[in-house]
């Protein structure tokens, strides 16, 4: 496996990168560009490429044209990528900080905490303005996040089976009073949460395209900075200790990353599944790297897993739109299994 | 107070009206929301809601360019209640089919619409988003049929049409009630999973029953309007009147049998608990009849019902 060493700044920073990892990383940017093209171009309304290209430059064949591609098609191509790509970096971090393959944000409660602060206001204040929803589950997944890490760093020794354990636990006992507000609700709120709980990104327009953005804008760095207190806590406990690594505050503060991150992404297109948990595998299966550029990776995956989910359910059965958190699981799982199958076969060999 | 009076009519009078103010051809319409903007002519209106909006504008004489369907079990679209109620569908109209929950904004889009009706139920789609396709203007669902055709015929101009309706409906309301002794109660239940459910308001069937001079059973009139709760099995008694009623959907193809099934599944041998059924005065009605805010679909209901109370083997004794 060749490996490309950079030594900037008078050797000042160090990169050690897999060119393999590069090429794949390339072609994910370039399947990423490709999806969000042809989502541009595609749908119920009638615009040939050059009409989606005039006016993106500012001449629409129509007026209407600048509304579908502006406020429609483009809002939900940006926010398909962002998301995924914040979903999946939020499920590399805690996989890498609890050394668990089976971690997504599910376990640390973000999308449960959403999840019940959403469909609370939905069932409860069927009233409430849509304004309120992205703020009550964002407020959601932090209040319960915050509560499982405060459990679960009650005591010292094994805090990372406590976590694990402790999420599990209370996201469990969250998804049960969720539950029972969508059985005992009014059936047709009952209905619109559970639209929502699907994930979906029908709705999305600028607002989301900006929080997300500055959400990418002030977490990536700090997950860049970052990276090389993964590279250690995924070595474990004794390892990180023995790097010079405060492993407790490492912990909190990727975790708090980690939740932060997919907080911005459930606010914005409620709690999609199954993308925090199989991204990162899936970036891992397509070429071995350093924690760095997997994290590139994953951000790439999870983008273009979103991004296809969202196009294929916007334009496969339409006027019919499935939500993307539907496909997500419908188109990953059977590639996700494909990657697993080949890896396995490579290693009988 | 008479100085205080008058300053507030000075201030008032110096204020400027807060009346939404429109352009030419264009007239201000109040609606669930709020006040919108809408031509005074309107020619192609977009319905996001079948039973509750495409339906009675279709009975008041608009027929929409585009409007939201329910998918059947064969992945053909429906526009619910809309065919026994109006005989307009999909396949016999050129009214398209813009999707079901959420509907395609693009294709909405597409339609060029003058006016976008958005019923409150479909909020996977926002008015703001909806706004910046075409005027747009919210309704509230559980409306009755009264409140639901008063909006649409303010909204069409068509007080005529309705007034005609509102008195046939007075007509066959009048002869129902004729055959309703005092004191008859009723009540309207579903087989569901472990126990029945109910609401009330039973969309349609409440108001024309109530209309009639029945009365609904003390379980299901102190039901909070909106919700739908689920009641045990162990409970099915206090449900026991000298009528009661289940409902079926037609547009899932639903026929009484499947209401009777899950009223059997619910108890087992619930026939013989309530009196009514014992004595046949347990009736499956199609739903679409009883909870579309149609007149037409209404006197269809109210036709049933008087045809059940004309029936002399069945009539409660006491």
């Amino acid at each position: 496996m060749s490996v490309l060493v950079l030594s900037p700044w008078n050797g000042r920073i160090s990169l050690r990168l897999h060119c393999h990892a590069l090429v794949v990383a390339a072609l994910l940017l370039v399947a990423l560009i490709g999806v969000s093209v042809a989502s541009l171009m595609s749908g119920s309304y009638p615009l040939s490429l050059r009409g989606v290209w005039n006016t993106l430059a500012g001449n629409p064949p129509e007026e209407i044209a600048r509304t579908v591609v502006w406020e429609f098609r483009f809002p939900r191509t940006v926010v398909s990528a962002i998301a995924g790509a914040l979903f999946g970096l939020s499920g590399a971090i805690l996989q890498y900080v609890t050394r668990n393959p089976l971690a997504d944000p599910s376990l640390v409660g973000v999308s449960q905490g959403a999840g019940l602060a959403v469909v609370s206001a939905i069932v409860l204040f069927p009233e409430m303005n849509l304004f309120w929803r992205p703020l009550l589950a964002f407020a959601g997944a932090l209040a319960v996040a915050a509560l499982i890490q405060s459990i679960a760093m009650q005591r010292t020794g094994g805090a990372t089976m406590r976590f694990i354990l402790t999420g599990i636990g209370v996201a469990a006992f969250i998804a049960a009073i969720t539950n029972a507000m969508l059985t005992y609700g009014d059936i047709d709120q009952a209905q619109a949460a559970l639209g929502w709980l699907a994930g979906s990104i029908h709705a999305v327009g600028w607002p989301e395209v900006w929080s997300l953005t500055l959400c990418l804008a002030i977490l990536v760095p700090a997950l860049i900075w970052s990276a090389r207190y993964l590279s250690a806590l995924r070595l474990g406990p004794e390892v990180s200790i023995g790097l010079g690594v405060p492993i407790r505050s490492a912990r909190i503060g990727m975790i708090t990353l980690s939740v932060a991150l997919a907080a911005f992404a459930v606010a914005a297109v409620g709690p999609l599944g199954f993308v925090g948990l199989v991204a990162p595998h899936l970036a891992r299966r397509l070429a071995h790297s350093g924690v760095g550029q997997h994290l590139l990776l994953t951000a790439l995956t999870g983008a273009l897993m979103v991004g296809l989910a969202d196009f294929v359910g916007r334009i496969a059965f339409a006027p019919v739109q499935i939500p993307a958190g539907i496909l997500t699981a419908i188109l990953g799982v059977p590639v996700f299994l494909l990657l697993i199958l080949k890896t396995q076969s490579t290693r009988q060999l | 107070m008479r100085r205080i009076s008058l300053a507030v009519l000075a201030i008032c009078a110096a204020t400027p009206s807060l009346a939404l103010e429109c352009g030419d051809g264009m007239r201000a319409f109040t609606h669930t929301t709020g006040e919108t903007c809408i031509p005074e002519n309107l020619q192609r209106i977009v319905s996001l809601g079948s039973k509750n909006v495409t339906v009675p504008l279709i009975e008041l004489g608009h027929t929409p360019v585009g409007s939201q369907g329910s998918l059947r079990e064969d992945g053909t679209a429906t526009i619910r209640a809309s065919a026994v109620s109006t005989g307009v569908k999909f396949d016999n109209s050129d009214i398209t089919f813009v999707g079901d929950y959420p509907v395609d904004l693009e294709l909405v889009a597409a339609l060029e619409p003058d006016l976008i009706i958005w019923p409150d139920w479909q909020d996977e789609v926002n008015m703001d988003q909806l706004t910046l396709i075409a005027p747009t203007i919210a309704y509230a669902t559980d409306a009755t049929v009264h409140d639901a055709q008063a909006f649409y015929a303010r909204l069409l101009g068509a007080e005529d049409e309705l007034a005609r309706a509102k008195a046939r409906y007075d007509a066959q309301i009048a002869q129902l009630a004729a055959l309703v002794p005092a004191g008859t109660t009723v009540s309207v239940i579903h087989g569901g999973d472990g126990g029945f459910w109910t609401s009330y308001p039973y969309g349609n069937l409440t108001l024309i029953l109530e209309d009639a001079g029945f009365e609904v059973v003390d379980i299901q009139a102190s039901i909070v309007p909106g919700e739908y709760p689920t009641f045990s099995a162990e409970r099915l008694q206090e449900f026991d009147a000298d009528w009661v009623f289940t409902t079926y959907r037609t547009d899932r193809g639903q026929t009484p049998a499947d209401a009777t099934a899950a009223m059997e599944n619910a108890f087992p041998g619930y026939c013989d608990v309530l009196t009514a059924c014992a004595a046949g005065r347990f009736i499956a009605l199609p739903r679409e009849e009883v909870s579309t805010p149609s007149y037409d679909a209404v006197g269809a209901a109210i036709f049933a019902l008087t045809t059940h109370m004309s029936n002399p083997f069945t009539q409660p004794t006491n």
